[in-house]
């Protein structure tokens, strides 16, 4: 056997931070105001541009990126792809991250892949000549649009733009190239 | 539910949810977000709860849920972390310690059954209850883990540790 006092002693000394506790007390009074925003204190790469932050989970400039991240006081989820930041100066900030997508033509077939959910888009590429992958929830609508270039090679446009936006309004797509992917015999 | 019961419900199961949300996902700023999380969900509860162990048992279960959404959450899973310091008290008894990290080092749904059952005292069926799963098969997680911890605290023992860590 082994020492479960051990354990339950240890146990004992996790304790949530009087700090905390006051401040989900003090969060009640918010709910009777309005809708719950959760806050989630997690690392995230953002690029600042304006007071619409446009992320991509692909960039990478440590520098920068460390300098924004420590500005960053709190930040608040608001569905899946969005985080509304209070930065150290007091400025409100939405943060829009873009899904992980990438377009891959394997075996005569074109596969477009979204947060690691692969589709197989060859036949609507065929018929319509595009394919559209769409998402929204609470904090963002998500689009992907695969059409085929000047080459007809197939090629994707995510746009994100806030819930209640109009996806016309997004001022920043990211565009990402097929890959094509030969199996070795 | 009124603010005052909800303050009491809030100081009184705090700890608890905080230490099952720590047990899921390992991390202080998660299990802190968890709580946060499951508590506002209880201040919104608009349905009475029939008793305390009613209102404990319900939390039990919200918090599993949560920290297992959180665990699958796209933000987590893409987050570089902003601090890594271990916020823990420094270790004062080794013997604690290794315990306590033997337990830690489990895999997720050992670690849940274990504080679930031994800490928390809920007997197999209510911590099943709180896991979303059959009676049994938290008999048998906490059977893997009690073997496993056997065999790890074992070879800390053989390693030259000190005192036996073992006791009955």
């Amino acid at each position: 056997m082994y020492d479960l006092n051990a354990y339950r002693e240890r146990c004992s000394e996790l304790c949530l931070s009087e700090d905390k506790l006051q401040e989900v007390i003090a969060m009640t009074e918010q709910t009777k105001k309005n809708s719950v925003r959760r806050p989630l204190r997690v690392g995230l790469i953002a690029a600042a541009l304006c007071a619409l932050l446009v992320i991509s989970v692909s960039a990478a400039n440590p520098e920068v990126l460390e300098g924004i991240m420590t500005a960053i006081r709190s930040s608040v989820a608001v569905g899946e792809y969005r985080q509304d930041l209070t930065m150290d100066t007091g400025e409100q900030v939405v943060a829009l991250a873009y899904p992980e997508v990438s377009v891959e033509e394997r075996e005569g077939r074109v596969l477009l892949t979204v947060d690691g959910q692969e589709t197989d888009i060859t036949d609507a590429l065929n018929e319509k000549g595009s394919y559209l992958w769409a998402y929204g929830d609470e904090g963002a609508s998500v689009q992907v649009e695969v059409t085929l270039n000047e080459e007809g090679k197939p090629q994707a446009v995510t746009s994100i733009v806030p819930a209640g936006r109009d996806m016309e309004e997004c001022g920043v797509s990211m565009v990402t190239e097929s890959v094509i992917t030969t199996t070795e015999e | 539910m009124t603010d005052e019961t909800f303050e009491q419900a809030a100081r009184a199961y705090g700890d608890m949810l905080y230490r099952v949300a720590y047990h899921a996902l390992k991390n202080r700023a998660d299990a802190e977000d968890v709580v946060q999380t499951v508590l506002l969900k209880l201040y919104q509860q608009e349905s009475c709860f029939e008793g305390g162990d009613h209102m404990k048992h319900w939390l039990l279960r919200v918090t599993v849920n949560e920290s297992r959404k959180l665990l699958r959450s796209f933000w987590r899973r893409h987050a570089v972390p902003l601090d890594e310091r271990d916020e823990l008290p420094p270790p004062g008894d080794t013997r604690k310690e290794e315990v306590f990290q033997a337990v830690m080092a489990l895999d997720a749904k050992y670690r849940l059954s274990v504080y679930l059952y031994y800490y928390e005292g809920c007997s197999v069926k209510e911590a099943a209850a709180a896991m979303g799963v059959n009676p049994s098969t938290v008999q048998t997680w906490l059977q893997r883990a009690r073997g496993r911890l056997r065999k790890t605290l074992s070879e800390a023992e053989e390693e030259g540790k000190g005192e036996p860590i073992c006791t009955t």
